[in-house]
């Protein structure tokens, strides 16, 4: 179905959310394709994907941007000598898993993400400006991210951008009112805890990619640093209202919580 | 403005969140400075929409039209804008013209009818005609604008110009040439056509024609306050113009105009209470009703003040701290001095009020010596705020209350003490100071 033509029996009015049990909502559509490490294999999704998304995100005021990041030839040795911290290394090497070995567990694929814009702010192209509605899928360790995020130009430290996107959360707060404000209250700005360690993760992740982690440090799971690169880590400091969840939670509870986020964004978009 | 609504807005807000709280905060600061300057130019248009229709209409439909109302009220300004409407589509206004342009003037006390109409000169010891400015305009197919016209006696001045503006043709002097001996009757007159011209005629007589046209205009504004000490307007006169009223705003508009008007968010509160019960105050006593124009220029004077003091006491502080031990103990003498006079003030008030240096030092975030001591003590601000206030009305509107009756001053400073706008020292500091603006 194209983008912008409308889906029988939507309503017009696009913050009037859907019955969680529509049946064109299908979110597990979406998580399958933000944790698809194959790019051929999402690239077969995408028109399912575009479907889904637009029975909440109509195309008279979204546009939908899919993206990918996938890891450079550097990336696994930087990840495996430096990122994922010396403890872990140590525990890994102990395993007997080398950087190639964690590079064929990790996979070819940072994030798939999936950027909704409303139209208002943006009528045409233009490039990274401006503040975005995110889902940002980390296929190797089945986590994805939600969130309303900007962009990191003009700064190369994530710690800069963390502290300004606590700034713009503040205008945010103002802008969203009382109720709104309260709503995103589980929703917070990023920091050090969400791009680097556990923040994000409801749970402990005891995978990463077919590597067993539940034997290092009594299962504490993986820390984002693992799979991350410098340049995630200053994408995600943009965030200044995010969450993180894994596949199931998200299928299952997903639709509230991008309801939410539709919601914050849409009141945010608003010229008053 | 929400910022996020907008894309520039939001990569501005993210440039300055980018570089830190300080600046930060600065940029959220000019955002509500913006914001209200914004609303405060609203309030303004709303205010004016209908009152520049009348004017837009008086003048699409009329000879000859005059604003009128109190100083300050934006007459003179609007004016020019709407001629510049005009001639921007005349044809919107019903004109055949191709073109408005405007002739503008000032009448003056010591005008008589040569100045305005015909009067003469000497070239080369000869006696010769000089266009007035009447005749000037139609020569030139510009309407005449007469800018505050009760600075002269415009009865007195115009003469039997006013019969022309009847439509009748009028016989305004004579014409001499310096070339000729002879000299030959001016006349003022109406022609159907659009555009003014002027002939040399030969019948029934050689006469000199000045033939205003039908899209020619004559203009003007008019302080029908001022007129009490200057020159009123016949009933003559006044019966030609098209009088089109330009009121002071209200004083809850003027609330909102003069936030526009304050930059720093220290001073919002206290200074949009204070000029807004000035405002007020004139528009409750008849016949010293001013325009929002006279007073809009206060808070900058005060802001700058203020700064100044500032900017004084930081040079002063460093100079004490880089002085000898004994020039040292003199300042913190000095200090003490200004903590005493403080405590005073604090035993006078269950708790001393947030200054603004202190607030100054918290937003700057510097570190000051004494970090939480303000630079200036309450009481001194509150004096200096006081002072700095008396000055900008008395250079402001100084020049205009300087000329009001005894009993209007009395009654106006009656308000200014009573609302708190001004202190009964401050009210006779000024009456004080005007003495010398009644020359």
């Amino acid at each position: 179905m194209p983008d912008g033509e409308e889906v029988e029996g939507q309503e017009d009015s696009p913050d009037e959310p859907e019955s969680p049990t529509t049946p064109q909502v299908d979110l597990a559509v979406i998580s399958t394709f933000l944790l698809e490490s194959e790019r051929t294999v999402r690239e077969g999704q995408l028109d399912s994907v575009r479907q889904v998304l637009r029975n909440m995100f109509p195309g008279n005021l979204w546009t939908i941007t899919p993206n990918e990041n996938s890891y450079s030839p550097d990336s696994h040795s930087n990840l495996y000598n430096a990122e994922v911290g010396g403890g872990f290394r140590t525990w890994l090497i102990a395993q007997g898993a080398d950087v190639a070995r964690y590079k064929s567990a990790i996979g070819p694929t940072q994030y798939v993400s999936l950027d909704l814009q409303l139209k208002s702010l943006t009528p045409h192209f233009m490039g990274n400006k401006g503040w975005r509605l995110r889902l940002v899928g980390f296929p190797s360790i089945d986590l994805i991210v939600i969130g309303l995020g900007s962009h990191y130009q003009g700064t190369q430290s994530q710690k800069k951008m963390g502290a300004a996107s606590g700034l713009i959360r503040e205008m945010a707060n103002q802008v969203w009112g009382p109720e709104l404000k309260e709503l995103a209250q589980g929703f917070p700005n990023a920091n050090a805890e969400h791009w680097d360690r556990r923040g994000l993760m409801g749970e402990p992740i005891l995978r990463i990619g077919d590597l067993d982690i539940s034997g290092f440090q009594d299962g504490i799971g993986a820390e984002l640093r693992m799979v991350r690169n410098t340049t995630v880590k200053k994408e995600l400091a943009t965030f200044f209202a995010l969450t993180g969840m894994n596949k199931h939670d998200f299928d299952s509870r997903g639709y509230e919580v991008i309801s939410t986020m539709r919601s914050l964004a849409l009141r945010l978009g608003e010229d008053r | 403005m929400n910022p996020f609504a907008h894309l520039d807005q939001f990569e501005a807000m993210r440039a300055a969140a980018l570089n830190g709280p300080v600046e930060y905060q600065k940029f959220i600061r000019r955002r509500a400075s913006e914001s209200r300057r914004r609303a405060g130019r609203e309030v303004q248009l709303q205010f004016s929409h209908r009152v520049e229709r009348m004017v837009r209409l008086a003048i699409a439909s009329s000879r000859a039209v005059l604003l009128v109302g109190p100083p300050g009220t934006g007459k003179t300004d609007m004016l020019e804008r709407i001629v510049e409407e005009f001639d921007q589509d005349p044809a919107k206004f019903g004109l055949r013209t191709a073109e408005v342009q405007a002739l503008w003037v000032t009448p003056e006390e010591e005008w008589t009818f040569d100045r305005l109409v015909l009067g003469e000169t000497v070239v080369e010891g000869k006696l010769t005609s000089v266009e007035g400015e009447v005749l000037r305009s139609i020569s030139s197919n510009k309407w005449l604008v007469l800018d505050e016209t009760n600075r002269a006696d415009m009865d007195r001045v115009l003469g039997g110009v006013l019969t022309w503006l009847s439509g009748k043709r009028v016989n305004v002097g004579v014409w001499r040439e310096p070339s000729s001996h002879s000299s030959i009757p001016v006349f003022l007159d109406w022609t159907d056509s659009a555009d003014c011209t002027v002939n040399t005629t030969d019948s029934p007589e050689i006469s000199r024609v000045y033939l205003g046209g039908t899209d020619w205009r004559l203009l003007g504004t008019y302080n029908a306050v001022d007129a009490q000490r200057v020159f009123r307007m016949g009933q003559a006169l006044s019966r030609r113009f098209k009088h089109v009223p330009i009121p002071p705003a209200s004083t809850e508009d003027f609330r909102t105009i003069i936030r526009g008007h304050i930059a720093d968010e220290r001073l919002l509160s206290v200074l949009t209470d204070r000029i807004t019960s000035l405002y007020d105050a004139h528009l409750l006593v008849a016949d010293a009703q001013l325009g929002p124009g006279l007073f809009i220029d206060i808070p900058a004077y005060v802001e700058r003040g203020f700064a100044m003091a500032f900017d004084a006491e930081i040079a002063r502080r460093d100079a004490n701290d880089a002085s000898s031990p004994e020039e040292a103990a003199t300042a913190n003498a000095l200090v003490d001095d200004n903590e005493e006079t403080q405590s005073i003030g604090e035993a006078e008030e269950t708790s001393a009020p947030e200054t603004l240096s202190g607030s100054l030092t918290e937003l700057e975030g510097e570190d000051q010596p004494g970090e939480s001591a303000p630079l200036l003590a309450a009481q001194v601000e509150a004096d200096l705020l006081e002072e700095l206030l008396a000055e900008a009305y008395l250079i402001s509107v100084g020049n205009i209350t300087a000329k009001y009756e005894p009993e209007i001053l009395q009654e106006l400073g009656q308000r200014f003490t009573e609302s708190h706008a001004l202190s009964f020292a401050s009210w006779g500091w000024i009456l004080e100071s005007m003495k010398s603006m009644r020359a």
